[in-house]
């Protein structure tokens, strides 16, 4: 042992005398202070994020000190609704004015707002948790699921005759669901115990909150050059978006359903923006691709009735290709001393009334409504996208199929048009990779499409004309500083 | 160097001679099958208990046996069917495409009518329904018209929606100080977010406990111990977030156990559970003890307030002796507490609310490499309905204090009155000690479940419990004026039962009592979701 040692030390002096003795003394000493600094790079970093996230919620914090944080000793009884008035009218403007947001036309407190509110109203006090007793709202969400799926390729001899589903609160929960389903399907079907799964780029980002939720490996793989699934970048569960949310794109679904089919494995499509559109847009002669359970290979997709549906918001369906496949998206409790337990979706009670809203809009709009509607977007959409590509410093980021427009420059800052938008009182989407705004259409907009490019076309030329750098009132340094930043789990961190 | 591997090959070879071929052949292969079902046993035995992996195990071999599994599928079918009683009729005429022409502004009167033919439910089912009157007047009108005056709004898009947000913020806070967060004891760094119903807001408790103590503790095989008695949300947790979970039995008076949970404590437990009060018996679990435990360990404790988070600071308050539940209690780091119960908030909101922020940062989720933009997103759902939210601050600040002591005096007086009306039935007994609003019954001179059959007949809608089998109401405003009306249907349905015991035509009677009884559970799993699949 003690013949090792001494051997050690020999070996390890042989080695280290190629270093010059200065060198032996320094380094350590070196190392040392380094990792000193490292401390407060840390504490610098923290000062940064505070500064970032205070820019972020600018002014909000003393906003705050005067908020509510006990209920009051004597109930305001009816007077709260004078008070919801009184907030409400203190509200920023947002009619015609933000990307996406509020999808159904005109005041919300006139037309199919109040149709489908009063439809709530009937039904507020239902849950169909209990579906004994509430037994309209359980045929309404069979309904409404049913009358979903047949827009998606149910009623097609291809799609096999099995499709079904189920009525969630919004796209994440279909898209959570749906990735929960295949996760355990294909462990029963395949033994797979350490699931991977592969998104696009574009694909919406509750993917990567199932990822995190569920312990699934995500990969998150680039777009073509069109913005569209790389299909030779993909190969387990995969997924495709109808169009996907940032450019508004179909992704190429025949070509992934052909990869699922032949791996045996799930395909995803996210029709959650374009479930209420493309179906009545192909109707109407527009050249698109096949996206539903047409296409061969495809086990489940997702779509929201509270956006292009017109329903109110909390409403969404996931559908699958069949039976069993659904089954492992239930969960049975046995054991439970509350009795015998079985739960489709993730919430157990849920709000009856959004149901039955979701129910009247699609009954009180009909296909007829639907076709019309989808007419009248479509060509604002076209008409935002010719103005954009009449704006010379501005161009439009790949082929937009619906009616997502997205758009970035290689003259101006984009972001810092984004701001001079926001002071014209405008909502639009930030995107990165590469660096972009969007707007998503809706009947909000149909009347609004001159003003959107009037204020754009100045928002560009302000830029543009001078006052370079930042301007230090809006959001640019963040979305800039942020799309730079190498070390993402910062950003993640804010 | 050749001449070494070639000695090798040659005493290799020697020494294998003694075998026959074959099992040179066989022997590796047969090896491997063995370490795989050895393996693949082990990991069922870790995943589901000795005691399930063994009953599993004997269940797959009787289902080998010719004839057994699809007897076993017959028997199934026979049973779901049983429960959808007529559904299937009634189901084929539902409406399963669009309409050509909409129906415009007349699909209101196709809505009135539908409602008019649903069930009578006024004052008549186990929970359901916690809010008092009619649903057309009084605090429904209200908060139905605060939903509509919201109901365009999403606090997705804060910076469009600034009402809602900050009426969310505001619900959470007022909710957190009627839990103890004002106290000196919670530490002062209470906060939360509102979600959309007790099993989300359970959900997140328990993601944002497994990830918090993964970063704190290094814990990446998870495991969590729940009582008998604790929601079936936590299996559900088990099952999204793959999660090893305990559920241990209670003691004697139905209350979570600490002995036995201490007993399934090892170095991969994260979290450990009580309920202030339990669903299935209305009873408050030992939160002091349990939050000893949880601080002794290190490890994260939520209570489940879904049911009591809205009655037991009242109730406090009107002078009945409470044990502490709140986060004035050492040890508790989230609580989950449902406004769309006993809060009388719009369905589809509650508040989850942790000890501090570092606990709660794990409940979001950050996306930075998404080309849709940078993206933060606090709890399940991405859009949310903001009108919800609006009705549930409509629905506190329209009550305030006064009202809900109001309210909790008059469900708490009617809970007693029920309780001691099922004293005073010599056939029935209630189970545990109710401290609240929920009291179960059960019977060793008739069958409950029958028992149940006669009031489902008689209108009422109550809830099956087992082990022991049962029944509960958990009673609401809606029971205020009802509780005569309950004590005597129910004295009249045992006494029926009494007289004419065995099972009625289309009651539940026997496949609630077969259920219980069966002891592959996995079966009566798969029974419960195949009735899912045919019912939605």
């Amino acid at each position: 042992m003690e013949g090792y040692v001494a051997d050690l030390r020999a070996a390890a002096n042989a080695s280290l005398s190629r270093y010059e003795p200065l060198v032996l003394v320094a380094g350590p000493l070196l190392a040392l202070l380094v990792a000193w600094l490292i401390p407060g790079i840390k504490s610098y970093m923290e000062a940064e994020k505070k500064k970032v996230v205070d820019k972020l919620q600018s002014g909000d914090k003393s906003k705050k000190d005067s908020w509510r944080t006990e209920l009051p000793g004597a109930g305001l009884g009816e007077a709260v609704l004078e008070k919801l008035h009184e907030d409400k009218r203190k509200d920023v403007m947002w009619q015609g004015k933000c990307s996406g947001t509020v999808y159904i036309g005109g005041s919300e407190s006139e037309g199919h707002f109040n149709l489908i509110n009063e439809a709530y109203s009937m039904f507020s006090h239902t849950n169909p948790l209990h579906q004994d007793i509430f037994q309209s709202v359980a045929r309404y969400e069979a309904e409404v699921v049913a009358m979903t799926a047949a827009l998606l390729g149910s009623k097609e001899k291809s799609s096999g005759g099995q499709i079904c589903g189920n009525m969630t609160s919004g796209g994440t929960e279909s898209i959570l669901l749906a990735v929960k389903s295949s996760r355990d399907y294909m462990r029963m079907k395949k033994g797979i115990s350490n699931p991977e799964m592969i998104i696009p780029e574009s694909a919406h980002s509750a993917y990567d909150k199932a990822a995190q939720y569920f312990r699934i490996k995500i990969w998150r793989v680039s777009v073509n050059k069109d913005f569209q699934a790389d299909v030779k970048e993909i190969r387990r569960y995969i997924v495709g978006s109808a169009p996907g949310f940032p450019h508004g794109v179909i992704d190429p679904i025949e070509e992934l359903g052909g990869l699922a089919y032949k791996y045996g494995i799930c395909l995803h499509v996210d029709l959650c923006l374009g479930g209420f559109v493309l179906p009545f847009a192909r109707k109407l002669g527009y050249p698109l691709p096949p996206f539903d359970f047409s296409v061969r290979g495809v086990t489940s997709i997702s779509t929201d009735v509270h956006k292009y549906g017109l329903a109110p918001k909390g409403t969404s369906v996931v559908l699958y290709r069949n039976h069993e496949i659904r089954k492992h998206q239930f969960v049975a409790v046995t054991e439970w001393s509350g009795g015998l337990y079985v739960s489709p979706t993730i919430a157990g009670s849920r709000p009856g009334g959004l149901i039955a809203g979701a129910w009247a809009a699609m009954m009180s709009l009909g296909l007829e409504g639907y076709l019309e509607n989808t007419r009248a977007i479509m060509e604002a959409t076209k008409k935002i996208q010719r103005g954009i590509e009449e704006i010379p410093e501005l161009f439009v980021i790949g082929r937009p199929d619906m009616t997502v427009v997205a758009f970035g420059s290689d003259d101006v800052n984009i972001f810092e048009v984004n701001d001079q938008m926001s002071r014209r009182g405008w909502h639009l989407n930030a995107l990165q990779r590469p660096n972009g705004l969007h707007i998503c259409v809706t009947l909000q907009h149909v009347s609004a499409v001159d003003d959107f490019l009037k204020d754009l076309k100045e928002s560009v030329s302000t830029v543009s004309e001078g006052k370079p750098g930042p301007h230090h009132s809006g959001l640019a340094p963040v979305y800039g500083a942020a799309g730079k930043m190498p070390d993402r789990g910062f950003v993640g961190s804010c």
